[in-house]
């Protein structure tokens, strides 16, 4: 999959967000965008994925050539969009397992999972993310902390398998060792499904232990910055250099 | 000693002089079930009834794959376990009547109860015993039980009551239950109202827990046009556990007045009230729960929590948590209350992992419903509860047995 999007405009909570914005990702690259508190990165991720308090006002957002503005949030998933939450809906009574069979089984549109076969899949990525499983039994997010809800997002999406996934701050409020844990299952997932990502981080510390291809500075709604890796020393160095207050 | 007559004659003056609600609050936020009460003839064959009823009870344990230990009609009753006993109203030993929890003279719905109820069930779990019972109610008529549980020293006892009904227009049914839980012994109540929609619903319950007893009772409604209930649970005892939940799930013009009052008496006690309701169409639901700490109930703890879901615009729901502290140290009290329409954020997050809007709700009602479903700790009876709640989210009609669907429900616990 190509995610491309082009000169985006965005209003989220009646404010003007994304003013002009131009990204592509391709499926197997990886992208980081990091910039300012308000500069809009968390807007961009909404948009993408089709968030109802988002509202685009402008330009395009294209999914292997196929405008997908108003595409319902669900068919996005459909086409192989994952969005990682910076912060993860908890839902009491809705069971994982049951949660991720039915997800997987919306997207794929396949079978009925094995039971038995999809536990082990389950149990597997909990044991990769040092999750602990009797989680596993439990409700959605419910009565997890804050680390342990961003492995279940990084479960779900090892399990759901995107083409592109955009993820929202993965590595905010981890501990060292989690950061460098979930960096890994990041690069395992990438490496089995060829998945293009754009990891949105404030962060350098959770790209040591990965080798992004684009890093993408934002401020005031647009891209501000391009380049490779050479650039997190510069933004490590001398901050973002946007004129924005960080 | 009184008469059987004379008891049931102080019923009625009771219940027509008695006022039903004393505090104003509740005065106002109060739904009545409609009690012109029309005696059914019991003069019909018996013999008939009987038979029929065990063509119901076989059908019904076809569906749900459960055996039922008594199946209870408004016409007959048949007890297939020595350890229920069942007994018509006025055949009863008249010193069990005189010592019942909820006295004729205390309470206006308890003495309509104590005047029109046919049956009465009593279950005994002796000492140090282990039982689990299952109890089929179905009605086509008024119907009027009471079921007095003693669990005595170190026992055990698991009891699920399903309930049951056709459509006849303005069918009552009465239930009360008396609980008393003795000292170590673990109780655990599931109740399950699945009447029809004509059905008028009456459920009371009086519970205490002695010394280190461990109470916990279930009523989910479902069926029924109008529901009230008034249960009063004491942790009556040191290091005592009660645990009520309730849970209404109303469509239509359903109304549900669901009011349960719990109080901690001794040291170290616990008591906690879980109500919800996910209402659509216009039903209204009232969940008032009371809480009462107390002097002397030193480091005990009490908890009130009321959730609300509305589905449609016109449902509603009043949630009125209540709480009285007599004792002001070492003693851990909340209440909480909250009602919302379906959370949008978690809709879009369900729908972000390919569920589509239809899904992603009935994930989140179903949800919803879990949560209290799974506080039942007996499988069969949360399995049942389970089917009824999802038959009545697909449309199903009301007062049916679904088959049980264990297929596709992979429960949170």
């Amino acid at each position: 999959m190509i995610l491309e999007i082009k000169d985006l405009h965005a209003d989220a909570e009646q404010r003007n967000v994304l003013k002009g914005l131009n990204l592509k990702i391709k499926e197997g690259e990886l992208h980081v965008l990091m910039g300012p508190n308000g500069s809009g990165k968390t807007t961009l991720a909404k948009a993408i994925m089709g968030h109802p308090h988002v509202r685009i006002t402008g330009g395009q957002i294209l999914a292997d050539g196929t405008l997908i503005n108003d595409m319902p949030v669900n068919e996005r998933a459909r086409l192989g969009l994952f969005l990682q939450f910076q912060n993860p809906i908890e839902i009491e009574g809705l069971g994982i397992v049951s949660f991720l069979n039915t997800a997987r089984g919306s997207i794929t549109a396949g079978k009925p999972a094995n039971y038995r076969e999809f536990m082990g899949e389950i149990k597997d990525n909990a044991q990769k993310l040092k999750l602990r499983e009797d989680l596993i039994g439990r409700s959605l997010n419910y009565g997890f902390s804050g680390g342990e809800k961003k492995k279940m997002e990084i479960l779900q999406m090892s399990m759901l398998k995107p083409k592109i996934a955009i993820l929202d701050e993965p590595d905010s409020g981890l501990d060292i060792d989690a950061v460098r844990i979930v960096a890994q299952n990041i690069n395992e997932a990438r490496k089995k499904t060829n998945a293009g990502m754009l990891l949105i981080t404030h962060y350098s510390r959770i790209l040591s232990y990965m080798n992004p291809q684009f890093i993408h500075v934002m401020a005031d709604g647009k891209i501000a910055r391009e380049g490779g890796k050479e650039l997190l020393a510069e933004i490590e160095k001398g901050g973002y250099g946007t004129g924005e207050d960080e | 000693m009184k008469t059987y007559k004379e008891f049931v004659e102080d019923a009625i003056k009771n219940y027509e002089t008695l006022p039903i609600e004393s505090n104003d609050i509740y005065k106002k936020y109060t739904v009545n079930p409609a009690f012109d009460y029309i005696k059914t003839d019991e003069k019909t064959d018996k013999g008939a009834h009987e038979a029929g009823l065990e063509m119901i009870s076989k059908a019904v344990t076809e569906k749900t794959r459960i055996k039922f230990d008594g199946v209870i009609s408004n016409h007959a009753a048949n007890s297939f376990n020595a350890d229920i006993k069942l007994t018509s109203y006025d055949k009863t030993d008249i010193k069990l009547l005189e010592g019942k929890m909820f006295k004729s003279n205390d309470d206006k719905l308890a003495a309509f109860s104590n005047a029109h109820a046919n049956r009465i069930i009593v279950i005994d779990a002796p000492e140090n015993s282990h039982k689990k019972l299952n109890l089929l109610f179905v009605s086509n008529g008024n119907l009027g039980v009471q079921v007095l549980v003693n669990s005595k020293k170190n026992s055990k006892i698991e009891i699920f009551e399903l309930f049951a009904s056709g459509g006849n227009s303005k069918s009552i049914v009465t239930v009360l239950h008396e609980i008393s839980a003795g000292h170590n012994s673990e109780t655990e109540l599931n109740v399950l109202h699945n009447e029809g929609d004509n059905a008028h619903v009456l459920n009371l319950c009086k519970a205490i827990a002695k010394d280190n007893a461990k109470l916990n009772a279930n009523f989910i409604y479902s069926g029924g046009a109008v529901t009230k209930t008034k249960c009063y649970a004491d942790s009556d005892g040191s290091g005592s556990e009660v645990d009520i939940n309730e849970f209404a799930f109303g469509t239509g013009n359903q109304k549900f007045d669901l009011g349960t009052f719990i109080a901690n008496r001794k040291p170290y006690s616990t008591a906690r009230l879980e109500s919800g309701a996910i209402l659509d169409g216009n039903s209204h639901c009232m969940l008032k729960g009371y809480a009462k700490v107390e002097k002397g109930a030193k480091g005990c703890f009490s908890r009130i929590t009321e959730r609300g879901i509305l589905l449609s615009d016109n449902a509603h729901i009043d949630a009125l948590p209540d709480m009285a502290i007599d004792y002001s140290n070492e003693v851990k009290a909340t209440h909480s209350a909250a009602t919302s329409p379906i959370d949008k954020e978690a809709l879009f997050y369900l729908e972000s992992r390919g569920l589509e809007e239809k899904a992603a709700r009935k994930a989140f009602i179903i949800s919803f419903i879990t949560k209290y479903i799974s506080r039942i700790k007996d499988g069969v009876a949360s399995e049942v509860a389970m089917s009824v709640m999802l038959n009545k989210l697909e449309g199903g009609e009301l007062g049916t047995i679904p088959e049980i669907k264990t297929s596709g429900i992979w429960m949170s616990r």
